[in-house]
């Protein structure tokens, strides 16, 4: 490759040992305008509960899927006054909680917590804890697939229209169909909501179960679709409900068992194989929650 | 009685330690330097800079030698890295006219002003190992000449003149970044080029060739492609000056697609245009064939249902930071919603037992 | 003074140079069938394509009265007009697979439409679909049953119950026997008319075939070209047609 001599650097870099987060970072990684952006974005979304609001997503140092979308939005939330809890499945200790957390933890220093009480900003993948949310706390849902209607039409540029004019018959067909077929609606989890009595949102891969969780809460609940550059919204005290039919109401079941270690009935529970001969046990999907009813 | 696992933080914290080691090998091998990178490996650098969307050739080994040589987890190191960067200002765009070019052809001419450079190509290399890479070895010395400072016009100027070719028309519009403002549908073919830049090669290349077997089949030519140095200038505001800030290598290509015409407007040749940094020909053609592909409406072309002509399609799978992204989070734990999954089963199947 | 459901001035499109339709103007007034005929390349595609939102015209007018409400739907926002073909009007294609879900069933098929309009109980919406099922004549076991497995007849009718359930305004309906064996269309047709005096529907109809028109439509227009040559009620037109296509077209067809 032929050398040149007549450039002016810009930047000075030198091949440090050191690995990126010893460089100096921003609070919570992002620059100032970037959290702006997202900050705008957040507060447009609150005004229209379920409604998704387009965001210049960055790529950010964990891979898109992974939660760069409730990343982006829990960093444009952070205050140094705040205390942290992520989870994971419901875990706080499951490798992509962990993962986060540290992030978080390196990147702000930040105060963390397992104790959903003591947190005033939570991020979760795929479950609401099993402690009701409390009023002035933040709750971060990543989100894979912003759009409900997806399955039923994959192009954006015709679901927005849908949800402009409020079409959605198809997705009551798809209920429909559901019903006829197998006597029983067929999704169990990222359940379809419809939200202020406007909106039909993914409230993101949650357990139906832990769909009624969302409705009326006194927390803000704010959803972050990093990959397809979406945020929404749901302010406290907001109806929230699951799609269903009047003669087929939505039933939030879970398995029929207790916890085999704290003895909870109303919980979700994980389902763990313990031996070669197929022996299940099942547990509490929320560590937190589990440990806390153990130790009373 | 069952005990709740713990210990996901120092698995973590060993995972990451063993990567380290595997990924340095074998001690007693040299160690793989950035220059070596730079030097010996181009064509993989120029790929990380262009998917990149970062033009750094220190960076871009660097991420290849962190990324253990996986191209994709190199880009994604870089384009991490590109979100620190602040952005202080835009600079001019750049000048292919005035490119010094080190490679230059055309398909659709024998010979054009400029002549045929072929430069360093493996076009007419017979693809047999050379065992004696194996070794190091003496290599021939390229015979030099004296580089021409007069200007290689573009071949498609002269369709041009003539009316041939339809014109790209100067409508001034002020380009939207796609990495600062989230792409919309329908996109606009600046929000389309720049998605295309900075595609996933393989993905462009199996589009551009389905084109070539049927789906949407426009018959492509070769109008030019040139490969070489351009200089990035850039306008200082407080001052007013305008400076060369950098000089990089691109790759141009500019196609030219079979003739549209109607009874109102004669018939002229389509185009396509590709653009790469570094010396990426099979990605810079790509580009140009599926950048003609997409432009079937504004050409007044029928919609085939050619995957290579369905924007939202080609847009939104193109990135390979995206599509990697997400493929791989199937690995993250999905316990929790499949078990919502494995309860709805059992409850359908326990139902169907009983109305049997 | 009765204000007509709809009234077209001087609508016109034509496809580069080659002309579609050209300065039609008609009314159309609640109750009325009103029957299109006309060659293939007469235009008669073109202006119902217009007339239901399918195509953009050039030129022209459409202007909708429906329960006191005007609706100037050439000049109206997209998602109005979305909204507007949505809840007021219906279009029974010639091919049924274009106006059903092939994956979806019969009763689904019939019911988006009720459930598009806020219906939400399954056992209503199910019983609607099965009246309606009845109705058009297929057994009402079928109803869990996709497309896939009908006749063409039945598609039909399956296409013409998903329509009919909410009672739209206005119903286009483009060739609707064109693609069924002769001995199916007789049935279909019948089935049409017998709906068409039950509801008091508003209908315009567009066929090559006289006797569907003759069987259907109350007035109708004779087309050529790409204008309208001759109009007036069905009976008068079909027992003295005064332009010589007309005549034509009338002498063509086999009295049985």
């Amino acid at each position: 490759m032929r050398k040149t001599n007549n450039v002016i650097k810009i930047k000075d870099f030198k091949v440090d040992k050191g690995l990126p987060f010893d460089q100096e970072y921003n609070f919570a990684y992002l620059d100032e305008n970037t959290k702006k952006m997202i900050r705008r974005a957040i507060i447009k979304a609150l005004c229209i509960p379920g409604y998704q609001v387009p965001f210049a997503s960055r790529e950010m140092p964990m891979p898109y899927g992974w939660g760069t979308g409730g990343v982006q939005v829990t960093a444009s939330c952070l205050t140094k006054r705040d205390t942290l809890k992520i989870i994971d499945q419901g875990a706080d200790d499951t490798t992509n909680a962990v993962s986060i957390r540290n992030f978080f933890k390196k990147t702000s220093n930040i105060k963390t917590t397992e104790i959903t009480e003591k947190a005033t900003l939570i991020q979760t993948r795929h479950r609401i804890p099993e402690t009701p949310l409390k009023k002035k706390q933040i709750f971060v849902y990543q989100v894979p697939i912003p759009e409900p209607l997806a399955f039923l039409e994959p192009k954006v540029s015709e679901t927005i229209k849908m949800h402009s004019l409020s079409e959605y018959g198809a997705m009551h067909v798809k209920l429909y169909e559901d019903i006829s077929k197998n006597g029983h609606i067929e999704t169990a989890y990222a359940y379809p909501v419809k939200t202020n009595d406007r909106y039909i949102m993914d409230p993101s891969p949650i357990p139906k179960f832990d769909n009624p969780k969302m409705n009326n809460s006194p927390a803000i609940q704010l959803f972050g679709a990093g990959r397809e550059q979406r945020i929404y919204a749901i302010p406290p005290y907001t109806k929230v409900k699951s799609l269903d039919f009047e003669d087929y109401p939505f039933d939030p079941f879970k398995a029929e068992h207790a916890c085999d270690i704290c003895g909870s009935k109303n919980t979700y529970l994980d389902e763990i194989i313990v031996d070669d001969a197929g022996n299940k046990s099942f547990i509490c999907s929320d560590t937190d929650f589990c440990n806390k009813r153990k130790n009373k | 009685m069952y005990v709740a696992v713990k210990g996901g933080e120092k698995a973590i914290e060993n995972a990451h330690n063993w990567l380290s080691e595997i990924r340095r090998g074998d001690v007693n091998v040299p160690n793989l330097e950035i220059d070596q990178i730079k030097e010996q490996l181009t064509l993989s650098v120029e790929r990380v800079m262009s998917e990149g969307s970062l033009y750094d050739t220190d960076l871009a080994a660097l991420a290849i030698k962190q990324s253990r040589g996986d191209l994709i987890e190199a880009i994604f190191l870089i384009r991490a890295y590109r979100t620190t960067l602040p952005r202080f200002g835009t600079s001019r765009p750049i000048k292919t006219e005035d490119m010094v070019c080190m490679r230059r052809i055309s398909a659709t001419y024998k010979d054009i002003p400029g002549k045929q450079k072929l430069g360093p190509t493996f076009d007419y290399t017979h693809r047999l190992l050379d065992f004696s890479l194996l070794a190091e070895g003496n290599i021939p010395k390229a015979e030099k000449r004296k580089v021409l400072k007069e200007k290689i016009p573009h071949v498609l100027r002269f369709l041009n003149k003539e009316g041939l070719i339809q014109k790209e028309k100067n409508n001034n519009y002020q380009p939207k970044d796609i990495t600062r403002n989230p792409l919309e549908f329908p996109a606009n073919r600046s929000e389309r080029l720049q998605s295309l830049s900075r595609a996933d090669e393989g993905f462009l290349l199996a589009l551009a060739y389905s084109t070539q077997r049927g789906y949407a089949r426009n018959h492509a030519f070769v109008g030019e492609l040139r490969i070489g140095y351009v200089k990035v200038k850039y306008n200082i505001p407080e001052l007013d000056i305008e400076i060369d800030i950098a000089e990089i290598i691109v790759t141009e290509c500019e196609s030219v697609n079979q003739f549209q015409g109607s009874k109102k407007t004669p018939a002229q040749f389509t185009r396509g245009y590709g653009l790469t940094f570094g010396q990426l020909e099979r990605k810079a053609v790509s580009m140009a064939l599926v950048d003609r592909a997409l432009r079937w409406k504004e050409i007044g072309e029928e919609f085939v249902g050619a995957p290579a002509q369905d924007e939202e399609f080609v847009l939104s799978h193109c990135d390979n930071i995206q599509a990697t992204g997400f493929l791989e989070h199937l690995k993250l734990p999905h316990y929790v919603d499949f078990q919502s999954e494995l309860e709805l089963v059992r409850r359908i199947r326990k139902e169907y037992e009983k109305n049997k | 003074m009765i204000i007509p459901l709809l009234k077209v001035t001087n609508l016109s499109k034509s496809y580069d140079n080659i002309v579609g339709c050209k300065n039609i103007s008609m009314s159309l007034y609640p109750g009325e069938v009103l029957g299109i005929v006309g060659e293939s390349g007469s235009g008669k595609t073109t202006l119902i394509n217009c007339l239901s939102g399918n195509l953009e015209p050039d030129r022209g007018k459409i202007i909708f009265n429906i329960n006191n409400k005007e609706t100037d739907f050439l000049n109206i926002s997209e998602s109005e007009k979305r909204k507007f073909i949505r809840t007021d009007l219906a279009f029974v294609h010639q091919n049924p697979r274009d106006g059903l879900r092939l994956n979806v069933s019969a009763g689904g098929n019939i019911g988006e439409k009720l459930m598009s309009v806020g219906y939400r109980h399954y056992g209503n919406i199910r019983s609607l679909a099965t009246k309606w099922m009845n109705k058009v004549e297929i057994d009402k076991s079928r109803i869990d049953d996709l497309p896939i497995t009908f006749s063409g007849g039945m598609l039909q009718r399956l296409q013409i119950a998903k329509n009919l359930i909410t009672s739209p305004n206005v119903i286009f309906m483009d060739e609707p026997t064109g693609g069924l064996d002769v001995s199916v269309q007789a049935r279909v047709l019948d089935l049409i008319r017998s709906l068409v005096n039950e509801l008091n529907l508003t209908v315009i109809i567009v066929s090559h075939d006289l006797a569907v028109i003759r069987l259907l439509a109350d007035k109708m227009i004779v087309m050529k070209n790409g204008t309208v040559i001759e109009s007036g009620l069905s009976d008068q037109v079909l027992e003295d047609p005064q332009q010589e296509y007309t005549q034509l077209l009338v002498s063509s067809v086999l009295h049985v």
